[in-house]
Protein backbone atom coordinates (compact mmCIF):
# COMPACT_ATOMS: atom_id res chain seq x y z
CA UNK A 1 0.00 0.00 0.00
CA UNK A 2 1.56 3.21 -1.35
CA UNK A 3 1.93 6.07 1.26
CA UNK A 4 3.01 9.71 0.79
CA UNK A 5 3.93 12.26 3.04
CA UNK A 6 3.78 16.02 2.04
CA UNK A 7 7.95 17.38 2.10
CA UNK A 8 8.36 18.75 5.23
CA UNK A 9 9.89 21.15 6.18
CA UNK A 10 10.54 22.30 2.62
CA UNK A 11 6.59 22.68 1.76
CA UNK A 12 4.78 24.92 3.96
CA UNK A 13 0.55 24.47 3.03
CA UNK A 14 -2.35 25.22 4.93
CA UNK A 15 -5.84 24.78 3.86
CA UNK A 16 -7.59 28.13 3.87
CA UNK A 17 -11.13 28.78 2.87
CA UNK A 18 -11.66 25.03 1.44
CA UNK A 19 -8.74 26.09 -1.01
CA UNK A 20 -5.20 24.29 0.13
CA UNK A 21 -2.18 26.41 0.06
CA UNK A 22 1.14 25.05 -0.75
CA UNK A 23 4.32 26.50 -0.78
CA UNK A 24 7.86 25.10 -2.37
CA UNK A 25 10.59 27.11 -0.15
CA UNK A 26 13.26 25.87 -2.03
CA UNK A 27 12.03 26.76 -5.26
CA UNK A 28 9.48 29.30 -4.22
CA UNK A 29 6.52 28.63 -6.09
CA UNK A 30 3.28 28.59 -5.15
CA UNK A 31 0.23 26.38 -5.70
CA UNK A 32 -3.42 26.05 -4.58
CA UNK A 33 -5.21 23.27 -5.27
CA UNK A 34 -9.22 23.72 -4.84
CA UNK A 35 -12.25 21.65 -4.15
CA UNK A 36 -11.26 18.00 -4.38
CA UNK A 37 -7.59 18.23 -4.51
CA UNK A 38 -8.17 20.27 -1.60
CA UNK A 39 -9.76 17.04 0.70
CA UNK A 40 -7.11 14.38 -0.88
CA UNK A 41 -4.44 16.91 0.28
CA UNK A 42 -6.35 16.53 3.54
CA UNK A 43 -6.08 13.31 3.64
CA UNK A 44 -2.37 12.96 2.12
CA UNK A 45 -1.33 15.04 5.49
CA UNK A 46 -3.53 12.90 7.59
CA UNK A 47 -1.36 10.03 6.47
CA UNK A 48 -3.91 7.99 4.20
CA UNK A 49 -2.81 5.81 1.38
CA UNK A 50 -3.41 6.48 -2.19
CA UNK A 51 -5.89 3.00 -2.12
CA UNK A 52 -7.46 5.22 0.86
CA UNK A 53 -7.97 7.96 -0.46
CA UNK A 54 -9.40 6.97 -3.31
CA UNK A 55 -12.13 5.09 -1.29
CA UNK A 56 -12.92 7.79 0.54
CA UNK A 57 -13.28 10.00 -2.08
CA UNK A 58 -15.23 7.84 -4.09
CA UNK A 59 -17.52 7.45 -1.10
CA UNK A 60 -18.08 11.13 -0.55
CA UNK A 61 -18.42 12.03 -4.24
CA UNK A 62 -20.54 11.01 -7.16
CA UNK A 63 -18.42 9.78 -10.16
CA UNK A 64 -17.30 6.69 -12.16
CA UNK A 65 -14.71 4.98 -9.84
CA UNK A 66 -12.77 4.94 -12.92
CA UNK A 67 -12.40 8.91 -13.20
CA UNK A 68 -12.16 9.16 -9.54
CA UNK A 69 -9.07 6.83 -9.44
CA UNK A 70 -7.24 8.17 -12.37
CA UNK A 71 -8.08 12.04 -11.19
CA UNK A 72 -6.35 11.00 -7.96
CA UNK A 73 -3.33 9.06 -9.45
CA UNK A 74 -2.87 12.67 -11.58
CA UNK A 75 -2.59 14.61 -8.95
CA UNK A 76 -0.54 12.46 -6.90
CA UNK A 77 2.18 12.21 -10.17
CA UNK A 78 1.82 16.33 -10.38
CA UNK A 79 2.30 16.83 -6.37
CA UNK A 80 5.11 14.12 -7.04
CA UNK A 81 6.76 15.66 -9.98
CA UNK A 82 6.79 19.51 -7.72
CA UNK A 83 8.00 17.38 -5.13
CA UNK A 84 5.37 18.77 -2.63
CA UNK A 85 4.60 15.06 -1.71
CA UNK A 86 7.32 12.17 -1.32
CA UNK A 87 7.05 8.23 -0.63
CA UNK A 88 7.48 7.11 2.56
CA UNK A 89 7.42 3.35 3.32
CA UNK A 90 4.71 3.75 6.68
CA UNK A 91 2.42 6.11 7.86
CA UNK A 92 3.28 7.76 11.43
CA UNK A 93 0.54 6.55 13.28
CA UNK A 94 -0.59 9.29 15.26
CA UNK A 95 -1.11 11.24 11.99
CA UNK A 96 -3.23 8.76 10.66
CA UNK A 97 -6.70 10.07 12.24
CA UNK A 98 -10.19 9.17 11.03
CA UNK A 99 -11.79 10.46 8.15
CA UNK A 100 -14.97 12.58 7.99
CA UNK A 101 -17.07 11.85 5.49
CA UNK A 102 -19.56 14.19 5.79
CA UNK A 103 -20.73 13.74 2.09
CA UNK A 104 -20.71 9.95 1.90
CA UNK A 105 -24.04 9.51 2.57
CA UNK A 106 -27.83 10.21 0.85
CA UNK A 107 -28.67 11.63 -2.58
CA UNK A 108 -26.63 14.58 -2.33
CA UNK A 109 -23.23 14.31 -3.11
CA UNK A 110 -20.96 16.86 -4.88
CA UNK A 111 -19.66 16.09 -8.42
CA UNK A 112 -16.60 14.50 -8.37
CA UNK A 113 -14.06 16.92 -10.38
CA UNK A 114 -10.64 16.18 -11.46
CA UNK A 115 -8.57 17.55 -9.07
CA UNK A 116 -5.52 20.53 -10.82
CA UNK A 117 -2.79 21.45 -8.93
CA UNK A 118 -1.81 25.06 -10.23
CA UNK A 119 1.51 26.53 -9.74
CA UNK A 120 1.96 29.86 -10.04
CA UNK A 121 6.27 31.19 -10.25
CA UNK A 122 5.70 34.77 -10.50
CA UNK A 123 3.70 37.96 -10.46
CA UNK A 124 1.84 37.38 -13.56
CA UNK A 125 1.00 33.58 -12.72
CA UNK A 126 -0.38 34.46 -9.38
CA UNK A 127 -3.66 34.17 -10.55
CA UNK A 128 -5.82 31.66 -9.11
CA UNK A 129 -9.42 30.19 -10.77
CA UNK A 130 -12.10 32.79 -11.41
CA UNK A 131 -14.41 33.28 -9.32
CA UNK A 132 -17.63 33.05 -10.04
CA UNK A 133 -19.19 36.44 -11.63
CA UNK A 134 -22.01 38.32 -12.88
CA UNK A 135 -21.21 41.41 -14.91
CA UNK A 136 -24.01 44.05 -14.66
CA UNK A 137 -24.70 46.60 -17.74
CA UNK A 138 -21.84 48.90 -16.64
CA UNK A 139 -19.52 46.24 -17.59
CA UNK A 140 -18.54 45.58 -14.18
CA UNK A 141 -18.45 42.76 -12.08
CA UNK A 142 -20.96 43.05 -9.59
CA UNK A 143 -20.28 40.57 -6.46
CA UNK A 144 -21.43 43.15 -3.26
CA UNK A 145 -24.99 42.01 -2.62
CA UNK A 146 -24.99 46.42 -1.64
CA UNK A 147 -24.58 47.01 -5.14
CA UNK A 148 -27.59 46.79 -7.28
CA UNK A 149 -27.44 46.88 -11.34
CA UNK A 150 -27.39 49.82 -13.12
CA UNK A 151 -30.64 50.01 -15.33
CA UNK B 1 -9.74 52.90 -25.02
CA UNK B 2 -6.12 53.29 -26.18
CA UNK B 3 -4.40 49.83 -27.79
CA UNK B 4 -1.09 49.68 -28.12
CA UNK B 5 1.32 46.64 -29.70
CA UNK B 6 2.94 46.13 -26.41
CA UNK B 7 0.49 45.06 -23.93
CA UNK B 8 -0.50 42.19 -22.82
CA UNK B 9 -2.64 39.70 -25.13
CA UNK B 10 -6.59 39.10 -24.09
CA UNK B 11 -8.38 36.90 -26.35
CA UNK B 12 -12.40 38.39 -27.02
CA UNK B 13 -14.96 36.15 -26.39
CA UNK B 14 -17.25 35.33 -28.81
CA UNK B 15 -21.05 35.32 -28.80
CA UNK B 16 -21.68 35.94 -25.54
CA UNK B 17 -23.55 38.53 -23.24
CA UNK B 18 -20.82 40.53 -20.68
CA UNK B 19 -22.50 38.75 -17.93
CA UNK B 20 -20.71 35.60 -17.68
CA UNK B 21 -16.88 34.71 -18.43
CA UNK B 22 -17.39 30.64 -20.05
CA UNK B 23 -14.49 29.10 -20.60
CA UNK B 24 -15.54 26.92 -23.40
CA UNK B 25 -16.05 30.04 -25.27
CA UNK B 26 -13.97 30.34 -28.89
CA UNK B 27 -11.14 32.98 -28.61
CA UNK B 28 -11.44 34.87 -31.73
CA UNK B 29 -9.71 37.94 -31.93
CA UNK B 30 -6.39 38.63 -30.24
CA UNK B 31 -5.70 42.47 -29.60
CA UNK B 32 -3.00 44.12 -27.20
CA UNK B 33 -4.37 46.20 -24.28
CA UNK B 34 -1.50 48.31 -22.57
CA UNK B 35 -2.22 48.25 -18.68
CA UNK B 36 -0.11 52.04 -19.01
CA UNK B 37 -2.76 53.31 -21.59
CA UNK B 38 -5.28 51.90 -19.20
CA UNK B 39 -3.99 53.41 -16.19
CA UNK B 40 -3.83 57.04 -17.98
CA UNK B 41 -7.28 56.47 -19.36
CA UNK B 42 -8.59 56.14 -15.81
CA UNK B 43 -6.62 59.12 -14.41
CA UNK B 44 -8.26 61.22 -17.09
CA UNK B 45 -11.84 59.83 -16.49
CA UNK B 46 -11.07 61.12 -12.67
CA UNK B 47 -9.95 64.23 -13.69
CA UNK B 48 -13.20 64.91 -15.67
CA UNK B 49 -15.04 63.27 -12.94
CA UNK B 50 -13.42 65.61 -10.28
CA UNK B 51 -14.11 68.69 -12.79
CA UNK B 52 -17.72 67.98 -13.13
CA UNK B 53 -18.14 68.51 -9.65
CA UNK B 54 -16.02 71.28 -8.76
CA UNK B 55 -12.47 70.32 -7.90
CA UNK B 56 -11.17 67.53 -5.41
CA UNK B 57 -10.54 67.11 -1.53
CA UNK B 58 -7.14 66.31 -0.36
CA UNK B 59 -6.19 65.12 2.36
CA UNK B 60 -2.09 64.03 3.36
CA UNK B 61 -0.88 61.38 5.32
CA UNK B 62 2.45 60.76 6.83
CA UNK B 63 3.17 57.15 6.57
CA UNK B 64 6.55 55.59 8.16
CA UNK B 65 8.24 59.08 6.52
CA UNK B 66 6.28 58.50 3.38
CA UNK B 67 3.91 61.23 2.03
CA UNK B 68 0.31 60.22 1.06
CA UNK B 69 -2.05 62.57 -0.76
CA UNK B 70 -5.48 61.10 -0.98
CA UNK B 71 -7.41 63.06 -3.55
CA UNK B 72 -11.03 62.85 -3.62
CA UNK B 73 -14.13 63.44 -6.26
CA UNK B 74 -16.63 64.52 -3.77
CA UNK B 75 -16.70 63.48 -0.58
CA UNK B 76 -18.31 60.38 0.02
CA UNK B 77 -15.88 58.21 -0.42
CA UNK B 78 -13.78 60.15 2.91
CA UNK B 79 -15.42 58.13 4.95
CA UNK B 80 -12.56 55.12 4.85
CA UNK B 81 -9.50 58.15 5.67
CA UNK B 82 -11.11 57.02 9.71
CA UNK B 83 -8.50 54.54 10.00
CA UNK B 84 -5.72 56.72 8.69
CA UNK B 85 -6.66 59.65 10.66
CA UNK B 86 -3.66 58.87 12.98
CA UNK B 87 -0.74 59.66 10.11
CA UNK B 88 -2.65 63.26 8.81
CA UNK B 89 -0.59 66.02 8.30
CA UNK B 90 -0.57 69.25 6.88
CA UNK B 91 0.15 69.63 2.93
CA UNK B 92 3.93 69.73 3.17
CA UNK B 93 5.77 69.08 -0.30
CA UNK B 94 5.78 66.79 -3.31
CA UNK B 95 3.98 63.51 -2.33
CA UNK B 96 5.53 60.32 -2.70
CA UNK B 97 2.04 58.45 -3.70
CA UNK B 98 -1.38 60.16 -5.09
CA UNK B 99 -4.32 57.75 -4.94
CA UNK B 100 -7.22 59.47 -6.52
CA UNK B 101 -10.39 57.97 -5.27
CA UNK B 102 -13.88 58.41 -6.74
CA UNK B 103 -17.59 56.47 -6.85
CA UNK B 104 -19.99 57.00 -9.40
CA UNK B 105 -22.81 57.18 -7.30
CA UNK B 106 -22.33 60.31 -5.23
CA UNK B 107 -20.64 62.14 -8.45
CA UNK B 108 -23.81 61.09 -10.77
CA UNK B 109 -21.08 59.27 -13.49
CA UNK B 110 -20.48 56.47 -14.77
CA UNK B 111 -17.65 54.31 -14.95
CA UNK B 112 -16.77 53.12 -18.54
CA UNK B 113 -16.54 49.56 -18.83
CA UNK B 114 -13.39 47.93 -18.12
CA UNK B 115 -10.95 47.19 -22.04
CA UNK B 116 -11.27 43.35 -20.79
CA UNK B 117 -14.59 42.94 -20.83
CA UNK B 118 -15.48 40.35 -23.19
CA UNK B 119 -11.85 38.78 -23.29
CA UNK B 120 -9.92 35.83 -22.10
CA UNK B 121 -6.54 34.69 -21.56
CA UNK B 122 -4.53 31.59 -22.10
CA UNK B 123 -3.68 29.74 -18.93
CA UNK B 124 -0.33 28.49 -18.20
CA UNK B 125 -2.04 25.27 -17.43
CA UNK B 126 -3.52 25.39 -20.93
CA UNK B 127 -7.02 26.57 -22.30
CA UNK B 128 -8.24 29.66 -21.55
CA UNK B 129 -9.58 31.48 -18.52
CA UNK B 130 -11.40 34.61 -17.35
CA UNK B 131 -9.74 38.20 -16.84
CA UNK B 132 -10.03 37.94 -13.12
CA UNK B 133 -7.93 35.81 -10.44
CA UNK B 134 -9.13 34.83 -7.24
CA UNK B 135 -7.68 37.74 -5.28
CA UNK B 136 -9.07 39.94 -7.24
CA UNK B 137 -6.14 40.33 -9.99
CA UNK B 138 -6.85 41.39 -13.05
CA UNK B 139 -4.97 39.07 -15.69
CA UNK B 140 -2.61 40.92 -18.15
CA UNK B 141 -3.13 43.89 -16.30
CA UNK B 142 -0.12 43.08 -13.87
CA UNK B 143 3.30 44.05 -14.73
CA UNK B 144 6.26 45.52 -13.10
CA UNK B 145 5.08 49.08 -13.37
CA UNK B 146 1.58 48.12 -13.25
CA UNK B 147 -1.07 46.83 -10.63
CA UNK B 148 -4.45 45.83 -11.01
CA UNK B 149 -7.05 44.23 -9.21
CA UNK B 150 -10.83 44.22 -8.34
CA UNK B 151 -11.48 43.36 -4.83
CA UNK B 152 -14.43 40.52 -5.03
CA UNK B 153 -17.05 41.54 -2.17
CA UNK B 154 -16.37 45.71 -1.67
CA UNK B 155 -16.35 45.97 -5.82
CA UNK B 156 -13.49 48.73 -5.53
CA UNK B 157 -11.12 48.61 -8.74
CA UNK B 158 -7.60 49.92 -7.83
CA UNK B 159 -4.56 50.41 -9.86
CA UNK B 160 -1.39 51.42 -9.22
CA UNK B 161 1.19 53.17 -11.69
CA UNK B 162 4.67 52.10 -9.35
CA UNK B 163 6.81 54.30 -11.97
CA UNK B 164 4.76 57.52 -11.22
CA UNK B 165 3.42 56.85 -7.49
CA UNK B 166 -0.03 57.35 -8.82
CA UNK B 167 -2.86 55.26 -8.17
CA UNK B 168 -6.39 54.89 -8.69
CA UNK B 169 -9.93 53.41 -6.54
CA UNK B 170 -13.08 53.58 -7.79
CA UNK B 171 -16.22 51.79 -6.65
CA UNK B 172 -19.81 52.43 -8.01
CA UNK B 173 -20.84 53.61 -4.21
CA UNK B 174 -18.90 54.99 -1.20
CA UNK B 175 -22.46 53.97 0.66
CA UNK B 176 -21.92 50.27 -0.13
CA UNK B 177 -18.28 49.53 0.93
CA UNK B 178 -18.33 46.77 3.44
CA UNK B 179 -16.79 47.25 6.81
CA UNK B 180 -13.40 45.95 6.28
CA UNK B 181 -12.74 48.72 3.64
CA UNK B 182 -13.51 50.96 6.40
CA UNK B 183 -11.26 49.65 8.58
CA UNK B 184 -8.54 48.12 6.54
CA UNK B 185 -8.41 50.63 3.80
CA UNK B 186 -6.73 50.91 0.63
CA UNK B 187 -5.56 47.67 1.23
CA UNK B 188 -4.40 46.43 -2.08
CA UNK B 189 -2.49 49.87 -3.48
CA UNK B 190 -0.78 49.68 0.49
CA UNK B 191 0.13 46.17 0.00
CA UNK B 192 2.10 47.00 -3.48
CA UNK B 193 3.44 50.10 -2.76
CA UNK B 194 5.02 50.28 0.72
CA UNK B 195 6.75 46.24 -0.40
CA UNK B 196 8.77 49.01 -2.77
CA UNK B 197 9.71 51.04 -0.15
CA UNK B 198 10.81 48.04 2.43
CA UNK B 199 7.80 47.47 4.23
CA UNK B 200 5.51 44.14 3.33
CA UNK B 201 1.80 43.99 4.36
CA UNK B 202 1.06 41.48 6.55
CA UNK B 203 -2.14 39.56 7.96
CA UNK B 204 -0.86 39.77 11.48
CA UNK B 205 -1.85 41.21 14.97
CA UNK B 206 1.06 43.33 17.19
CA UNK B 207 1.52 43.78 20.43
CA UNK B 208 4.62 45.29 22.75
CA UNK B 209 6.21 47.42 24.38
CA UNK B 210 8.26 50.25 23.15
CA UNK B 211 11.69 48.38 23.51
CA UNK B 212 9.91 45.35 21.96
CA UNK B 213 7.11 43.14 20.59
CA UNK B 214 5.05 40.13 19.08
CA UNK B 215 3.72 39.68 15.92
CA UNK B 216 0.44 37.34 16.18
CA UNK B 217 -0.30 34.83 13.04
CA UNK B 218 -2.68 32.94 11.86
CA UNK B 219 -5.51 32.81 9.62
CA UNK B 220 -9.13 34.11 10.50
CA UNK B 221 -10.67 32.89 13.62
CA UNK B 222 -7.39 31.81 15.37
CA UNK B 223 -7.86 33.66 18.14
CA UNK B 224 -5.13 37.12 16.88
CA UNK B 225 -7.85 39.80 17.21
CA UNK B 226 -9.18 38.79 20.28
CA UNK B 227 -5.63 38.34 22.01
CA UNK B 228 -4.43 41.98 20.59
CA UNK B 229 -7.16 43.38 21.58
CA UNK B 230 -7.34 41.95 25.19
CA UNK B 231 -3.82 43.60 25.44
CA UNK B 232 -5.39 46.82 25.53
CA UNK B 233 -6.42 46.71 29.01
CA UNK B 234 -3.16 46.55 30.19
CA UNK B 235 0.10 47.85 29.62
CA UNK B 236 1.13 46.84 26.42
CA UNK B 237 0.86 49.04 23.77
CA UNK B 238 -1.07 48.44 20.19
CA UNK B 239 -0.18 48.26 16.20
CA UNK B 240 -2.63 45.76 15.12
CA UNK B 241 -4.64 43.09 15.25
CA UNK B 242 -5.22 41.98 11.83
CA UNK B 243 -3.47 43.76 8.74
CA UNK B 244 0.30 45.44 10.07
CA UNK B 245 3.45 46.44 8.30
CA UNK B 246 6.98 44.43 8.98
CA UNK B 247 10.53 45.40 7.60
CA UNK B 248 13.71 43.30 8.25
CA UNK B 249 15.73 46.18 7.70
CA UNK B 250 18.23 46.53 9.12
CA UNK B 251 16.35 44.29 12.59
CA UNK B 252 12.79 42.81 12.16
CA UNK B 253 10.23 45.74 13.40
CA UNK B 254 6.55 46.00 13.10
CA UNK B 255 5.01 48.79 11.76
CA UNK B 256 1.58 50.35 12.57
CA UNK B 257 -0.68 51.09 9.42
CA UNK B 258 -4.10 51.10 10.79
CA UNK B 259 -5.44 52.48 13.93
CA UNK B 260 -8.60 50.16 14.31
CA UNK B 261 -9.76 46.75 16.24
CA UNK B 262 -12.37 44.55 15.08
CA UNK B 263 -13.74 41.63 16.70
CA UNK B 264 -16.96 39.24 16.15
CA UNK B 265 -20.01 40.28 18.10
CA UNK B 266 -19.62 36.70 19.50
CA UNK B 267 -16.61 37.57 20.94
CA UNK B 268 -17.29 41.16 22.51
CA UNK B 269 -17.30 39.44 25.69
CA UNK B 270 -14.11 38.92 25.52
CA UNK B 271 -13.20 42.35 25.51
CA UNK B 272 -15.68 44.17 27.09
CA UNK B 273 -13.08 47.65 27.88
CA UNK B 274 -13.80 48.14 24.17
CA UNK B 275 -18.02 47.74 24.50
CA UNK B 276 -18.43 51.82 24.96
CA UNK B 277 -16.31 52.68 22.17
CA UNK B 278 -17.85 50.60 19.24
CA UNK B 279 -18.27 52.63 16.03
CA UNK B 280 -20.90 50.52 14.01
CA UNK B 281 -22.82 48.89 17.19
CA UNK B 282 -26.20 49.31 14.81
CA UNK B 283 -24.59 46.50 11.84
CA UNK B 284 -23.46 44.09 14.46
CA UNK B 285 -25.89 41.46 12.74
CA UNK B 286 -23.97 42.15 9.44
CA UNK B 287 -20.38 42.69 10.48
CA UNK B 288 -17.88 42.91 12.75
CA UNK B 289 -17.36 45.59 15.40
CA UNK B 290 -15.23 47.98 15.01
CA UNK B 291 -13.13 50.34 16.94
CA UNK B 292 -11.61 53.55 16.35
CA UNK B 293 -8.59 53.28 18.83
CA UNK B 294 -6.89 56.64 18.41
CA UNK B 295 -9.91 58.47 19.33
CA UNK B 296 -10.30 56.98 22.22
CA UNK B 297 -7.00 55.26 23.91
CA UNK B 298 -4.55 57.28 21.22
CA UNK B 299 -1.55 56.28 24.13
CA UNK B 300 -2.27 52.30 23.02
CA UNK B 301 -1.19 52.93 19.51
CA UNK B 302 2.22 52.17 18.73
CA UNK B 303 3.34 53.60 15.53
CA UNK B 304 5.66 50.61 15.83
CA UNK B 305 8.52 48.54 17.96
CA UNK B 306 11.18 45.78 17.07
CA UNK B 307 10.31 42.39 17.17
CA UNK B 308 11.46 39.75 19.67
CA UNK B 309 9.22 37.02 18.41
CA UNK B 310 6.38 35.26 16.21
CA UNK B 311 3.43 33.96 18.32
CA UNK B 312 0.99 31.54 16.98
CA UNK B 313 -2.17 31.71 19.46
CA UNK B 314 -4.04 28.52 19.72
CA UNK B 315 -7.37 28.30 21.99
CA UNK B 316 -6.97 25.13 24.13
CA UNK B 317 -10.35 25.82 26.58
CA UNK B 318 -8.03 25.64 29.78
CA UNK B 319 -7.78 28.15 32.25
CA UNK B 320 -4.20 29.61 31.86
CA UNK B 321 -2.35 30.87 29.11
CA UNK B 322 1.39 29.47 28.30
CA UNK B 323 4.19 29.91 25.72
CA UNK B 324 5.58 26.48 24.26
CA UNK B 325 8.26 26.46 21.76
CA UNK B 326 7.12 26.17 18.05
CA UNK B 327 9.09 24.54 15.17
CA UNK B 328 11.25 27.33 12.89
CA UNK B 329 8.50 26.67 10.17
CA UNK B 330 5.46 27.22 12.06
CA UNK B 331 5.54 31.00 12.13
CA UNK B 332 6.54 31.10 8.35
CA UNK B 333 4.15 28.70 7.21
CA UNK B 334 1.16 30.90 9.31
CA UNK B 335 2.22 34.21 8.01
CA UNK B 336 3.16 33.26 4.96
CA UNK B 337 -0.10 31.22 3.95
CA UNK B 338 -2.49 33.68 5.26
CA UNK B 339 -0.90 36.76 3.98
CA UNK B 340 -0.66 34.91 0.17
CA UNK B 341 -3.87 33.80 0.41
CA UNK B 342 -5.33 37.04 0.68
CA UNK B 343 -3.52 39.76 -0.98
CA UNK B 344 -3.32 40.27 -4.79
CA UNK B 345 0.05 39.58 -6.06
CA UNK B 346 1.72 38.57 -2.90
CA UNK B 347 4.56 36.91 -3.98
CA UNK B 348 8.17 35.74 -4.06
CA UNK B 349 8.95 39.07 -2.82
CA UNK B 350 6.77 38.75 0.34
CA UNK B 351 8.56 35.46 1.12
CA UNK B 352 11.52 36.50 0.90
CA UNK B 353 10.60 39.23 3.51
CA UNK B 354 8.61 37.21 5.64
CA UNK B 355 11.87 34.48 5.36
CA UNK B 356 13.67 36.60 6.38
CA UNK B 357 12.24 38.09 9.48
CA UNK B 358 11.15 34.51 10.59
CA UNK B 359 14.59 33.37 11.02
CA UNK B 360 15.56 36.02 13.12
CA UNK B 361 13.43 35.67 15.73
CA UNK B 362 11.99 32.92 17.80
CA UNK B 363 8.32 31.28 17.37
CA UNK B 364 5.65 30.16 20.46
CA UNK B 365 2.80 28.85 20.71
CA UNK B 366 0.84 30.82 22.63
CA UNK B 367 -1.26 28.70 24.34
CA UNK B 368 -4.34 30.68 25.26
CA UNK B 369 -6.34 30.58 28.45
CA UNK B 370 -9.88 31.15 29.67
CA UNK B 371 -8.65 33.88 32.14
CA UNK B 372 -8.15 36.35 29.20
CA UNK B 373 -5.84 38.65 32.20
CA UNK B 374 -2.92 36.46 32.00
CA UNK B 375 -2.70 36.69 28.19
CA UNK B 376 -0.79 40.16 28.35
CA UNK B 377 0.63 38.99 31.33
CA UNK B 378 2.57 36.41 29.71
CA UNK B 379 3.28 37.50 26.47
CA UNK B 380 5.69 40.54 28.64
CA UNK B 381 6.95 38.57 30.87
CA UNK B 382 8.59 36.64 27.43
CA UNK B 383 9.52 40.36 26.26
CA UNK B 384 10.83 41.56 29.69
CA UNK B 385 12.25 38.25 30.93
Amino acid sequence: MTHFRVNSPNVIHEIIDGEAVLVNLDSGSYYSIDSVGAVVWDYVEKGLSRHQIVEAIASQYDGEQADIDQGVQQLFIQLQEEQLIVPTETPSSNRHAPVTTPASTGQNKPQFETPILHKYTDMEDLLLLDPIHDVDESGWPNSNPNNVSYA
Amino acid sequence: MLMSPVGPILIQIMSRMPNQINEADVPVKAEAVDPVDFFADSCQIFQRVSHKIGGTLDKFYNLHGHLIQLSFAGPALTRITSALEHWAVEPNGQPDLTIHLWDDASTNTQMPPPPWLGYGVYDPNGGMKGVYGKRGEVRGFNTDRIRTAFQWGSDVLSVLDMEQGRAIFWTRNAEHLPQWEIGSPLRNILHWWLNKQGMQYIHAGAVGTPEGGVLLVGKGGSGKSTTALTCLNSDLVYVSDDYCLVSTDPTPTALNLYNTGKVREDNIHRVPHLAPVIHNIDKLDQEKALFFLNRFMPEKLSKGFPLKAILIPRVTGKVDTTLTSAPDTAGLSALTLSTVHQLPGAGPAALQIIKRLTSQIPCYYLELGTDLAQIPRVIKEMLVG
